[in-house]
């Protein structure tokens, strides 16, 4: 049995509860720093601190969803309890923050959350891949649209704003379907605060003549957001658009688009991956590199944004060209 | 060059039509338009005066091969210029210091310089000139009303994706080792059979010098912005040839335009296999007050039937008048002395562009368009 912890409060919690009995050996048994459960036999503790004063014998892993500037001593905290550690969102604010978080966590299972490699969608995209379909990968290109962050995440100091807190999901994608680092970036943020960015196109070269352009806004108006992922290779393509996904619904007027969610399976793929990592003591060190280097690029993305000028991978990371 | 009333027909020269026939016919849909003659240059090769004669018989129209004997002996107010990618611009200006309005087909030049030659000639001899371009297809019409009426607020960023779903010869790869060199004029003579030749001319041109117009036309119809400056990457990813000859079949462009509108663009000849359709041309624009996401291959019926081979398209488009509209904006230009919705200074504009994109993706850097 895998005893889950939630730490922080993200718009998945029911979720996990929902799915955890789905997950063999799985189950939330444990809130804190403001995750909800829900009704049920769980724990609750205002902070991870006590969490573990109270109830360390009650958990064997926690899913840390803190803020971003909380997040390493969090993941620390865990880690040093013997607990193992799934993260949604980036590692932390930093490459650097993220590297010393993962030296901290040496002896357990640490895994980058990665949640969007767990759509079913994108796990569509990369089974075509990995039975060949597609041939050597040339384009990747996706949008992501959606209204505004609320509460910490609109604050770049705590979030690492638009490059750290969002686009390092999309650039973990590319990376991902490109299986290594891109070698060039280029960025673009607009925002009509200029302090706060809420849109940004990341624009990335791999090797052998690969590319990635990655759009992000977080300004769309309150409502639900817009998704989509092309990937053009030498073989095949794969074309994922909320737009192929909605119904139509006519109640006067125009007709309405509603898009037909997959449910929970983002998030039952996602802990079954975890849970299965933590029973078999499996090394999840590879999503935590990924993490890294997903952090690396958007700090070389918010250079180049800064500068206008692109970035090239050398021996010492990113530097502006 | 004879006056125009709002009813007085056009008299169409049909300069060369090498590549293909979309464009003169395309014109010919407007009851005003009225091709009367094909004519090219008598020095030009064989094949050039076998599809010149060609067009003429379909039209059962003379073929003269004498550009300027054509010119001064059929009457003509308009010319619909055609051939080889290099000889746009010699054709165009020829034409326009005849006195004629000018309809081209793409790509304006394979050069920023013969661009500004054809604008110079343009506005030096007052005529009219049209690109021939995509921008009065039924959803970029919508997409235009809606952005006009204020729907998603000032445009914030536009994205393209303009992808052909078409093969060009072997794919990377499959020459035999020691192969030589695919011929470029040679392959695209050979493809003009199932209209798949895109880029004919003696130089190779990649998909950005190609087919950019289209969709960079389609950014500057919604935005109405100039591009400042790009970063771009290019590959041959897909086709021999281009491999080749060092020129892309894959691209995309990072676009920063004026009013600090954000721009992106993917192109690229991706091959038949990848769509079922022609392929994935989307527009997606960001405003500040909503979004849309615009399919261009719309409206459209999708045809299935017994024997249907991978090579045909399921899909087919249907309704729009994108032809005939195109024509009445030259038209109507003509007539009020107004101007067209893609002319020549927005042409050069556009292939200066895709010439900036090109020097970027080859330098790694952004590059300013100037």
């Amino acid at each position: 049995m895998t005893r889950l912890a939630l730490v922080g409060s993200g718009p998945d919690d029911e979720a996990y509860v929902r799915v955890a009995p789905r997950v063999s050996g799985a189950t939330v048994a444990a809130v804190s720093d403001g995750a909800q459960a829900g009704s049920g036999n769980v724990v609750s503790a205002p902070t991870l601190a006590d969490l573990l004063e109270a109830h360390a014998d009650a958990i064997d892993a926690v899913i840390v969803q803190t803020p971003t500037d909380e997040r390493a001593s969090h993941i620390k905290a865990a880690a040093a309890d013997g607990k193992h550690v799934l993260v949604k969102g980036p590692l932390g604010r930093s490459s650097a923050e993220a590297r010393e978080t993962a030296n901290a966590c040496a002896g357990v299972v640490f895994m980058a959350g990665q949640i969007d490699r767990y759509r079913s969608d994108v796990a569509a995209v990369r089974a075509s891949m990995d039975a060949g379909q597609m041939g050597q990968p040339g384009l990747v290109r996706s949008h992501r649209w959606q209204p505004p962050p609320t509460g910490w995440r609109l604050d770049a100091d705590r979030s690492g704003g638009i490059f750290i807190h969002e686009l390092t999901r999309d650039i973990d994608l590319a990376a991902w379907l490109f299986d290594g680092p891109p070698d060039t970036v280029f960025a673009i943020a607009r925002g009509s605060d200029s302090d706060r960015p809420d849109a940004a196109v990341v624009h990335l070269g791999f090797p052998d003549g690969g590319m990635a352009v990655l759009d992000v806004t977080t300004a769309l108006p309150q409502g639900e957001a817009y998704w989509s992922l092309q990937l053009i290779g030498a073989d095949g393509a794969v074309y994922a658009d909320d737009q192929h996904n909605m119904q139509l619904l006519y109640a006067g007027g125009s007709p309405a688009a509603r898009l037909t969610s997959t449910g929970d399976a983002t998030v039952l793929s996602q802990l079954e991956a975890f849970v299965g990592a933590v029973n078999n003591d499996a090394d999840a060190s590879a999503s935590v590199d990924a993490g890294v280097l997903a952090l690396e690029v958007a700090e070389a993305a918010s250079a180049s944004a800064a500068s206008g000028r692109a970035a090239m991978r050398t021996e010492d990371g990113y530097v502006l060209v | 060059m004879s006056s125009s009333r709002s009813d007085s027909i056009f008299r169409v020269a049909v300069l060369s039509v090498v590549k293909h026939d979309y464009v003169p016919l395309g014109l010919a849909t407007h009851p005003r338009f009225d091709p009367v003659v094909v004519a090219d240059d008598a020095e030009q090769p064989e094949w050039v005066h076998e599809r010149n004669q060609k067009l003429a018989d379909d039209l059962n129209i003379p073929y003269v091969r004498d550009v300027e004997a054509a010119l001064r002996d059929y009457d003509v107010q308009v010319a619909c210029v055609s051939p080889e990618a290099e000889r746009h611009a010699d054709l165009s200006v020829r034409a326009a210091d005849a006195g004629l309005h000018v309809v081209q087909d793409k790509p304006m030049s394979t050069l920023v310089s013969e661009c500004d030659r054809i604008v110079e000639a343009v506005e030096r001899n007052g005529v009219k000139f049209l690109m021939w371009n995509r921008d009065m297809l039924p959803p970029m019409l919508h997409a235009r009303r809606e952005v006009q009426s204020g729907a998603i607020g000032d445009v914030r960023a536009i994205h393209v994706d303009f992808y052909f779903a078409r093969d060009a010869g072997p794919r990377r790869g499959e020459s035999p080792a020691g192969a030589p060199k695919i011929d470029w004029l040679e392959a695209l003579k050979a493809a003009h059979v199932d209209g798949s030749d895109g880029g004919v001319g003696h130089a190779p041109m990649g998909e950005l010098q190609i087919e950019g117009i289209y969709p960079l036309s389609h950014i500057g119809l919604l935005t109405g912005a100039r591009v400042k400056r790009v970063f771009a990457r290019t590959a041959s990813h897909f086709h021999q040839r281009n491999v080749d000859h060092g020129i892309d079949d894959l691209a995309s462009v990072t676009l920063e335009m004026e009013r600090g509108i954000v721009g992106t663009l993917a192109i690229g000849r991706i091959g038949r296999a990848k769509h079922d359709n022609d392929g994935e041309i989307k527009v997606r624009i960001l405003g500040t007050a909503g979004a849309m996401v615009v399919d261009e291959p719309r409206p459209a019926v999708r045809v299935f039937y017994r024997g249907r081979t991978a090579g045909d398209s399921p899909a087919a488009r249907v309704g729009g008048d994108a032809d005939w509209l195109l024509m009445e904006n030259f038209a109507q230009a003509i007539d009020t002395n107004g101007d067209t919705i893609l002319n020549a200074r927005v042409g050069r504009d556009i292939a200066a562009t895709v010439q900036a994109a090109i020097d970027s993706g080859r330098t790694g850097r952004p590059v300013e368009v100037t």
